[in-house]
């Protein structure tokens, strides 16, 4: 579970557009429709008959390969929904879920911003309005999420926060940590 | 034939039920608690991996094993007899 300090508040969650989902899904409907309709196929074209005559198994296996291809869509979509930025009154939380069993999260105090970078390839991301938002920080490393809706948003959000300046923050190593 | 097939249907289930508790873990384990998609995906998940285990189990059952052994001696790989 994400670990908030007790005065932090969430800003903003950012994930990536549904633009992202479009390929892998016509991929998956492919994959789910394909050999379905090669089995309801096979009942009337004779040059078919080889899938015919095994159409027992054929259904075995095609509902072992539903199992499968429900699994893939659940691990794309596990991977899509935590991978994540969790924009905070005090810091950013990057969240960069690489596979079921790689993730890397970074967090970037917003005092330690430096500048924001938004960009907008293209028309269709123009038109869409998603972007790339890239942040610096003051010891130069660079954070960069992709495929972000509201991109102008997450980018005023984050520099309003970043110049905020604050008393409150608890820096210390011990500070208490609440959940939720 | 019957328990060959059967023994590797569940080898099957019993590698996707892993990978599927282990990302159904992910779920639980790293949102924040008013991400409400996760709690709605997963008995969603669960239903339809259910159905389909259901559906193949229900289909190796009606394999017709005794009729495509008649035609599938393996016998007929052997040498043959002297």
């Amino acid at each position: 579970m994400i670990k908030l300090y007790p005065t932090e508040i969430v800003l903003l969650v950012i994930r990536r557009h549904w633009i992202v989902f479009v390929a892998p899904m016509i991929g998956f409907v492919i994959a789910l429709v394909a050999p379905a309709a090669l089995l309801i196929a096979s009942a009337v074209i004779p040059a078919l008959g080889v899938v015919a005559e095994f159409a027992p198994f054929w259904r075995f296996f095609y509902a072992c390969y539903l199992l499968a291809v429900l699994f893939a869509m659940l691990e794309f979509w596990v991977k899509y929904y935590l991978d994540a930025w969790i924009i905070t009154d005090q810091r950013i939380i990057a969240i960069e879920q690489h596979g079921l069993f790689h993730r890397s999260i970074t967090e970037i105090a917003m005092e330690r911003v430096q500048d924001v970078t938004i960009v907008v390839p293209g028309l269709l991301a123009t038109f869409l309005g998603f972007g790339t938002i890239t942040v610096q920080t003051a010891s130069e490393s660079r954070y960069t999420i992709r495929h972000v809706p509201d991109c102008y948003r997450a980018k005023d959000l984050i520099l309003k926060h970043s110049r905020t300046p604050r008393t409150d923050v608890p820096h210390e190593p011990n500070a208490q940590i609440m959940g939720g | 034939m019957f328990i060959a097939f059967l023994a590797a249907f569940l080898i099957y289930l019993a590698i996707d039920a892993a990978l599927s508790a282990a990302a159904l873990y992910h779920l639980r384990q790293y949102t924040m608690p008013d991400w409400q998609a996760a709690r709605l995906i997963v008995p969603i998940y669960l239903a339809l991996a259910t159905l389909f285990a259901l559906l193949a189990l229900y289909e190796l059952w009606n394999i017709p094993f005794a009729d495509f052994g008649t035609s599938f001696d393996l016998r007929q790989f052997l040498p043959p007899a002297r």
